[in-house]
């Protein structure tokens, strides 16, 4: 059997892979540009980062830094049953 | 979990959720008890101060019996945080619409990271904030916070897409107000 070697092809394949990549990455940076440019901040106000980093903490009253990466966690349910509320 | 944090502040934390290998994904020591069971039909102790509950309930189909289930898991004056995003996003609507390996494929195309985390099926069953409050006040929860939020990501992978996805929503949010959120999040507290 004849050996084809592949490894231009997979080249052209990568290099058109880091293109499609650096242009769905140009056209996210000009989608939040044109919230930061045009809309009140509340349009523009990330709901799960809010949700982690903000309302869960405040509600624990001791200043948690609460993560919730998703990784391991990603159906999570926490229920804390000691009394961290006055 | 900050698993020092947890330590310092003597929580005891119970991680329940339908797949048991999920939970053993935590890492160790994070979860003190886990329940490995469908959260539509938990049967709580009414001994937890705080639910905590972060875009899981576009995922079951019984939102009403998960909604029990929370009731039952706090005591009096406990409180369940709910971040979810709402059937009425178009993300959302797609989500529903779309068979489950094309979007599985455009998503994860078009975002490689959301492999870890996103894909699994969603149904987003009653999940819009006033049918949240309606159930919550049907279980005895009252809602004392509300947060809405008018982003999602998926969209911006190109721009005139996301131009015109961002024309409706700010359209939806003048026509429908809160009820146009793409997510929110809720505080609910177990009435005595």
């Amino acid at each position: 059997m004849d050996c084809v070697d592949v490894s231009g092809m997979a080249g052209k394949g990568e290099q058109k892979m880091n293109l499609l990549r650096s242009f769905i990455n140009a056209n996210i940076k000009l989608s939040k540009w044109f919230d930061r440019q045009f809309l009140p901040s509340y349009f523009v106000k990330d709901g799960n980062k809010d949700f982690i980093f903000e309302m869960a903490p405040s509600y624990l009253r001791q200043g948690i830094k609460y993560m919730m990466s998703g990784e391991g966690s990603s159906l999570l349910w926490i229920s804390t049953k000691k009394a961290i509320y006055a | 979990m900050d698993i020092n944090k947890k330590g310092d502040l003597c929580l005891t934390v119970v991680g329940i959720d339908i797949s048991q290998s999920e939970l053993d994904r935590a890492p160790v020591g994070a979860y003190d008890e886990t329940i490995c069971a469908d959260i539509a039909n938990v049967h709580g102790l009414a001994d937890g101060d705080l639910v905590l509950c972060q875009a899981v309930l576009e995922h079951v189909q019984d939102t009403e019996g998960a909604m029990r289930s929370i009731a039952s898991l706090l005591k009096p004056g406990g409180k369940a945080l709910i971040f979810v995003p709402s059937r009425n996003a178009v993300f959302a609507r797609l989500n529903i619409l779309l068979p489950e390996n094309i979007k599985r494929k455009l998503l994860y195309a078009v975002y490689p990271s959301a492999r870890a985390a996103q894909g699994f099926p969603s149904f987003y069953h009653k999940c819009t904030p006033d049918d949240f409050i309606a159930m919550a006040k049907q279980n005895g929860l009252a809602n004392v916070e509300s947060r809405y939020y008018y982003i999602s990501s998926y969209f911006s992978f190109l721009f005139p897409v996301y131009l015109v996805w961002r024309i409706w929503t700010v359209l939806f949010k003048f026509i429908a107000g809160h009820q146009a959120a793409e997510t929110f999040s809720m505080v609910l507290v177990k009435e005595a």
